[in-house]
């Protein structure tokens, strides 16, 4: 079963990077089911992540000459780019604009995967409140599942300052978890 | 603050303990004091890693990649569409060498008097490098960027041998790297071209290049190195003269023989008459300026 989780073959990047424009589908393939993760739970709708993975395949095709290998893992590189479309759908056509998340449904059974969905659900939301650089590390430190020297690595950020970042965003996360619940009740 | 950074400190040891499967309760007792905070925390995190698959349709996934391709070759269509005139091999050949004499003035002028031969680890490489990223940022025609990527390649070759006079040989990943990715656009650029003499001309200067490569990788694999980072690199350096082999053989499958054992071919014998681009399987679709071959080769 693919897991979306393996690592692009290092000869298909050299390909793709190299300007090879078949090597480069077959990268976005291999790397497709990663960065859509990372942009659905940052848009929280389905087809705006499709829309906007593709647009983050096109850029980096437009920019694979400035990928450095060896520097940053393509993955990586390709997080930043898919952050960047994130933030420039929100910034210029659609700034005030709140999705609604529709998350994938778990799976297990049905009443326990409905509750467990609606946890989720205001999980992800809370996420998207946060400010874009805790929304950042920590899509990447735990929908990414990139470790916390290659987030720190990533954003040109000492891992101190990435810790800290981490521990507040996670903080804020908590609480506003619990202000969604309060409100519930 | 020094309690927030202890305590983010803490948070992070805690998952990177669960990660290596510690259970929550021995990793709680060892930060006994902040132990009830830690907890609510790692239960958040937990629950961000626990968030389910999210995957594209199937419908998506499916015509992803067909899509993809077609929606490159649109941009790169549109984009020729924009050009003037189609470039003359001749014109693309006297822009190459325009684009080398740019190189030696910048070489030569300046900063980068100081920089132009500095190596791998020396304090003015990066000055160096930046200098030639901006010469690649120029508008190029495919036929020029190619020359410039192979002049940019045997530069880095030339370091690696510069680097093992001196004795510096484990700082040789880099270039090596550098070298084996210029080398590959380069073929790249070089089997999407659509005119077939320029095509030939270029083969045979990818060929010498190739051949250096070879001889660098082979010293490099030959002294008393080792690491990932070279070994990478010298698998990298493999990888690219392959690539180049395929290129050559699509111009001239009669001619060139692979691997290590290439013999150089002189300009104007590569395309040994047949003139025709190479099978341009994946190829020709949208490396620059393919298949059209009058068009800006970049899209930088």
């Amino acid at each position: 079963m693919e897991t979306g989780r393996e690592v692009p073959d290092e000869a298909l990047v050299r390909r793709a990077m190299a300007g090879n424009a078949e090597a480069f589908g077959d990268l976005y393939i291999a790397c497709l089911n990663r960065v859509y993760r990372y942009v659905f739970y940052r848009v929280g709708d389905a087809h705006l992540a499709e829309d906007l993975t593709e647009t983050t395949f096109l850029r980096a095709w437009e920019a694979h000459r400035r990928y450095k290998p060896g520097k940053v893992p393509v993955l990586g590189w390709l997080y930043r780019i898919a952050h960047n479309a994130v933030i420039d759908y929100f910034r210029s056509a659609h700034p005030h604009e709140e999705l609604s998340p529709t998350l994938p449904a778990p799976g297990g059974e049905v009443e326990a995967g409905i509750a467990k969905q609606e946890e989720m659900q205001d999980l992800a939301k809370a996420l998207r409140g946060l400010d874009v650089m805790s929304q950042e590390v920590l899509s990447l430190r735990f929908i990414a599942g990139l470790s916390h020297r290659e987030v720190a690595q990533l954003l040109g950020r000492s891992e101190e300052a990435v810790r800290v970042i981490q521990f507040r965003a996670v903080r804020r996360l908590r609480e506003l978890m619990r202000g969604g619940q309060n409100n519930g009740k | 603050m020094a309690n927030e950074r202890r305590l983010a400190q803490e948070l992070e040891a805690c998952l990177e303990g669960l990660r290596a499967g510690r259970t929550l309760d021995d990793l709680l007792s060892t930060y006994p004091a902040d132990a009830r905070s830690l907890k609510e925390l790692l239960n958040v995190a937990s629950r961000l890693q626990d968030l389910p698959e999210a995957i594209p349709t199937i419908a998506f996934r499916g015509a992803a990649r067909a899509r993809f391709l077609d929606r490159i070759e649109a941009r790169d269509t549109h984009r020729a569409s924009l050009r003037p005139h189609p470039v003359h091999w001749r014109t693309a050949f006297a822009l190459s060498i325009l684009t080398v004499f740019l190189l030696s003035l910048f070489v030569g002028g300046g900063l980068t008097v100081a920089s132009a031969e500095a190596l791998p680890g020396d304090p003015l490489y990066g000055v160096k490098l930046t200098g030639e990223e901006v010469i690649l940022a120029l508008p190029h025609t495919p036929a020029s960027l190619a020359e410039l990527e192979l002049t940019y390649a045997e530069l880095r070759l030339s370091e690696i041998h510069a680097l093992a006079a001196r004795g510096r040989l484990d700082e040789s990943a880099q270039p090596l790297n550098s070298a084996s990715r210029d080398l590959e656009r380069a073929a790249s650029i070089v089997q999407g071209l659509g005119e077939p003499a320029l095509q030939t001309r270029l083969a045979g200067h990818l060929g010498q290049v190739a051949t250096r490569l070879n001889e660098v990788v082979d010293l490099v694999s030959n002294s008393p190195l080792g690491g990932p980072a070279i070994g990478s690199a010298e698998q990298a350096g493999k990888q690219a003269s392959q690539d180049v082999d395929r290129v050559l053989h699509g111009v001239n499958p009669n001619q060139l023989a692979p691997g290590k054992n290439r013999t150089p071919v002189a300009p104007g014998e590569a395309g040994g008459g047949n003139g025709q681009p190479g099978n341009g399987q994946g190829h020709g679709k949208a490396t620059p300026g393919a298949p059209d071959g009058n068009g800006q080769g970049s899209s930088h």
